[in-house]
């Protein structure tokens, strides 16, 4: 079977010459699945060069339908000859089948865009952004009384809950019992009542929680921040030309600019480019008296370096905090990054398999629940610029996502 | 005939020279080139020992300790104190030059009136026959030839008998292995070097014990007889196996292949030189020989593959 | 059964070529554990192995087998005590001579060998009885030379060999790397029998992951002459070959992680 693509207005045809059957279904399934990861939503199949179809390729067909609709696109099939009609309209699939060639919604997409969004672009990737609530606004809170490396003690430790109103970073476990969670304690993540948690046990994986009916995950946090409040914006880029993607401050830059604030907080659901970042490989509720466990090498027992640009093409969520006041005041969970004077920044990343997300302006606790829903988390990263000469990874990048953010008031709890 | 009978004396005597090195060439796997010094050990303490008034058959077992001596001293050199094979054997082939001269005293010791031992087959062929010659195939031949003929077939056939007895016993295996595959012996419980020692000693022994007889034979001992002697037991070899053939790799077929190589290679000698070979040509011819022997099928292996290559190609 | 505490050994030291074979490594082997090294290459796995058979001294620590430390005892005398298969095939078998006479050396491995012969109507027929199991014809040719034989064969009468007389320990060479794939399935499969079946204690060193997930109790994991990974019990139990992948994937990151990686993201994790 052969599959020529063309770009039409505002959807893509893929006209379909030969036989699609068992043999050729997978390949159009994952020409379907490339131009979904490049945003294309709407797609037409000519369908008049098909010499065959059977039940597998029908399956492919309801597939990409399936797929499609799932991020709010459409798909049908045009220019069916009798047979293709036949066979779809006997199978009970004529839904597929579509008399007009442009589909109306792509339409009706793109004039929804251009009247709700501003858009720019930085360097090759254009930046749309949709203003989502007027006065959205994030208060942010430290949990838990840790800093980092010293010996953790209990009283350190703040029990929280990450319900659907929160979003939250930093270090912890989910038990009750301190001793339980001393052993355990790992980085999470958590928005829209999904926490996602690697246990600090040397663990390749991330265990999940999510909230569900009266249940709501809680964890013993030894640091971290989490803010409640809503979003003001929602920024949605993607690249203009092959190759380009967003390097983390480039997107945060977008993020303030937005915002109109220097203190901002995000979530945001991307295709990685690349990350660099650290884990908690080891508990730091081991960590004895008198240890040092932040000099080299015996940091290597408790931190695990990425080592190199990982999950490229993977879907990304990430939460974050960002502080590009200039401050001279330390917040703590708020470290400085060395790439820009003056700015401080935590975000945590969690990977999943890559899945598309809806064109056009998206909401968080949905898309954050169906990543959740749809695949189990690979990973789990602290991001980290490594600007190292010569040998640094660099910055974290993104190709194409959507980004929450709302500006932020960082609230600091007495500390011993 | 006496030339025959000669040839086949000699070609018997010398294949106890081809068994000492087919144990440590084949089976060993050691280029051992102590044998050079150590057929010359033998045979002049053999002929010190007759001079001096010793009977025939202690004085030829003196012969043979004195090789294995030297084969233990070489053995010892190789596996206690690291020395490459060749070295070791250089090294104690070299030395051996002098212990010969201080062993005979002179360069040369002939033994025209000691015993040796075929006395006891002449007299009793004397007391048979009657005769000073006796009709082979009708031929006459001297009685002192025969029996040194008869008395080293009988001994060279029991050595052959013994040695094979040998190697097939739990000992004989286990040196066998150490020379072909010493990292397996060892994963079996066994010292290989120790194996290597001994089986170089009774190689030597052997050569030895050759050196005893030819002397005996040729009634003196000389410093110089022993130079190329290890060629020369290579080339008997390799006669034995294309005699034998390749597959047939069992001790038994071993010891045969070379003693009936050594016979035929002396008389293939012994014909070269009724027909005008120059006798000092003998080292080079021999040299040149176990070059072509071990050189010709690698290159007609080489060759034929060659041809069957053009063959598939057109 | 076996312990090994703290060996170290340095192959050509104070030389370019100096290599750091082993860094002190220590493991415990109860008897009846049949346990799989694995490690990168150059990771120590089969060095460890030969220090354990003897073919060299360490330089410093002790090897104990069975309660006796063997540390200074030659190879060969600590065959008396362990089995081996090697890599190569042609490693265990004396090629030129018989299937009957190989087997021969292995009846009295670590004995005193005298001048009794070694092949007698007894023991040749003790031999086809053992080797008829294997299914492999064998047990009519065992007057064939060994060299006649294909690798598997070979190796699955090492192995054979290395068990004959029960060992007090296998240790198996990545034994199953030099054959084509059905061979190899097939001499892991005895070997995985023959262990069951006598109880050995054994220690094999495989590059396959597959097979360490399949074969052993235990999985052992090297990186640069150490034990990084020590996996059994429950533990083993549960792991598939994407965990050992992630086992050296983490092994690898640490290496990554060096004192400019630290000085650059350990400010950045506050």
């Amino acid at each position: 079977m052969n599959i020529t693509s063309s770009h039409k207005n505002n959807y893509l045809e893929l006209k379909l010459e030969g036989r699609l059957d068992a043999a050729w279904a997978e390949h159009f399934v994952s020409t379907v699945s490339a131009a979904m990861r490049e945003g294309r939503h709407h797609i037409r199949v000519d369908a008049l060069g098909l010499s065959y179809l059977s039940s597998a390729g029908m399956r492919s067909l309801l597939r990409a339908h399936r797929e499609l609709t799932s991020v709010n696109g459409s798909f049908a099939v045009i220019r069916a000859s009798d047979f293709v009609v036949n066979t779809l309209s006997m199978s009970g699939f004529d839904t597929l089948l579509a008399l007009d060639e442009a589909p109306a919604e792509a339409v009706a997409d793109e004039e929804a865009t251009s009247a709700k969004s501003k858009s720019w672009s930085v360097n090759g990737v254009r930046i749309e952004s949709y203003s989502q609530q007027e006065d959205g606004h994030m208060e942010v809170h430290t949990t838990g009384k840790w800093t980092p490396w010293q010996p953790l003690r209990e009283e350190d430790c703040a029990k929280i809950a990450l319900g659907r109103d929160c979003i939250a970073i930093g270090s912890g476990a989910p038990a009750d019992e301190w001793q339980n969670a001393r052993e355990q304690m790992g980085d999470y993540a958590s928005a829209a009542g999904c926490t996602a948690w690697l246990p600090g046990t040397g663990a390749d994986a991330p265990d999940y929680l999510v909230q569900e009916g009266r249940y709501v995950p809680e964890l013993l946090a030894a640091s971290g921040l989490r803010a409640v409040g809503s979003f003001s914006q929602l920024l949605r880029f993607s690249p203009e030309n092959d190759g380009a993607s967003l390097e983390l401050p480039r997107l945060l830059e977008a993020v303030f600019s937005s915002t109109g604030s220097t203190k901002a907080a995000f979530v945001a659901i991307a295709e990685a480019g690349g990350l660099v970042g650290v884990t908690l490989s080891r508990s730091p509720g081991l960590i004895s008296e008198g240890e040092h466990a932040d000099e080299f090498p015996g940091v290597r027992d408790w931190m695990s370096f990425c080592g190199e640009r990982v999950h490229h093409g993977r879907q990304v969520l990430l939460v974050g905090f960002a502080d590009a006041s200039g401050s001279g005041q330390s917040q703590p969970g708020l470290p400085a990054i060395p790439s820009r004077p003056g700015w401080k920044l935590h975000v945590h990343a969690v990977v999943f398999p890559f899945r598309p997300l809806p064109n056009g302006e998206i909401f968080m606790s949905e898309c954050v629940e169906q990543l959740f829903a749809a695949a189990e988390p690979i990973a789990m990263l602290h991001l980290v610029e490594d600007e190292r000469p010569t040998l640094g990874l660099g910055k974290s990048s993104f190709i194409r996502g959507a980004c929450w953010c709302a500006p932020a008031s960082f609230h600091t709890e007495n500390r011993k | 005939m006496t030339l025959v009978v000669g040839a086949f004396t000699m070609g018997l005597i010398l294949s106890l020279l081809a068994l000492g090195v087919l144990i440590s060439f084949r089976i060993l796997r050691f280029c051992d080139i102590t044998v050079d010094g150590s057929i010359t050990l033998g045979a002049s303490a053999t002929a010190v020992l007759l001079v001096a008034g010793v009977p025939p058959w202690p004085a030829t077992l003196g012969g043979f300790a004195a090789g294995m001596a030297a084969g233990f001293v070489t053995g010892i050199l190789h596996t206690h104190f690291k020395i490459e094979e060749l070295l070791s054997g250089i090294l104690v082939m070299t030395a051996l030059y002098s212990v010969n001269l201080r062993v005979m005293g002179k360069s040369n010791v002939p033994m025209l009136d000691s015993g040796s031992i075929s006395d006891w087959a002449e007299a009793l062929l004397r007391k048979m026959y009657g005769a000073d010659k006796i009709g082979v195939l009708g031929w006459p031949v001297p009685v002192r030839d025969l029996a040194m003929l008869l008395t080293v077939a009988a001994l060279v056939a029991a050595i052959g008998i013994l040695l094979n007895i040998f190697l097939r016993t739990n000992l004989g295996t286990a040196v066998r292995a150490a020379g072909e595959n010493p990292q397996m012996i060892r994963a079996q419980g066994v010292d290989n070097r120790w194996m290597q020692v001994w089986g170089i000693a009774v190689s030597n022994g052997l050569v030895g014990l050759s050196g005893a007889v030819l002397a005996q034979y040729q009634g003196f001992a000389d410093v110089q007889m022993g130079i190329g002697m290890m060629v020369w037991g290579l080339a008997s070899i390799i006669i034995g196996e294309a005699l034998i053939g390749k597959k047939a790799r069992s001790p038994g077929m071993m010891i045969i292949g070379a003693m009936m190589g050594t016979v035929l290679f002396r008389l293939l000698i012994a014909i070269a030189l009724r027909w005008g070979l120059n006798p000092n040509d003998l080292k080079l011819v021999t040299a040149a020989f176990v070059f072509a022997a071990l050189v010709i099928p690698h290159m007609a292996g080489k060759l034929g593959r060659k041809i069957m290559k053009g063959s598939s190609n057109a | 059964m076996l312990e090994i505490n703290n060996v170290v050994k340095t192959f050509n030291p104070g030389t370019p070529n100096e290599v750091r074979a082993l860094r002190g490594i220590s493991m415990k082997l109860e008897e009846g554990c049949f346990a799989a090294i694995i490690g990168t290459n150059g990771s120590g796995k089969s060095t460890s192995l030969n220090a354990v058979a003897g073919s060299f001294l360490p330089d410093s620590g002790t090897i104990l087998l069975d309660g006796q430390d063997i540390s200074n005892w030659p190879e060969y005398r600590r065959a008396s005590m362990i089995g081996r298969v090697f890599q190569n095939p042609f490693a265990g078998t004396a090629a030129e001579m018989s299937i009957a006479e190989n087997i021969v050396l292995s009846m009295r491995r670590g004995m005193s060998r005298g001048l009794g012969m070694a092949l007698n109507r007894r023991v040749r027929e003790e031999i086809r009885e053992r080797i008829r199991p294997l299914n492999m014809g064998l047990e009519n040719r065992i007057d064939n030379a060994m060299g006649s034989l294909s690798g598997g064969q070979r190796q699955a009468l090492t192995l054979l060999m290395a068990t004959w007389l029960r060992p007090k320990l296998l240790l198996l060479d990545e034994h199953t790397a030099a054959l084509d794939p059905k061979s190899a399935a097939q001499v892991a499969t005895l070997t995985k029998e023959i262990i069951e079946r006598e109880k050995l204690t054994a220690l094999m060193v495989t590059h396959s992951m597959q097979q360490a997930v399949q074969l052993p109790q235990r999985i052992i994991m090297m990186h640069k002459g150490q034990v990084v990974e020590d996996i059994h019990g429950v533990r083993k139990a549960r792991t598939q070959v994407a965990d050992l992948m992630n086992a050296f994937d983490r092994v690898r990151r640490r290496d990554l992680f060096d004192q400019s990686v630290a000085e650059q993201v350990l400010p950045q994790y506050a």
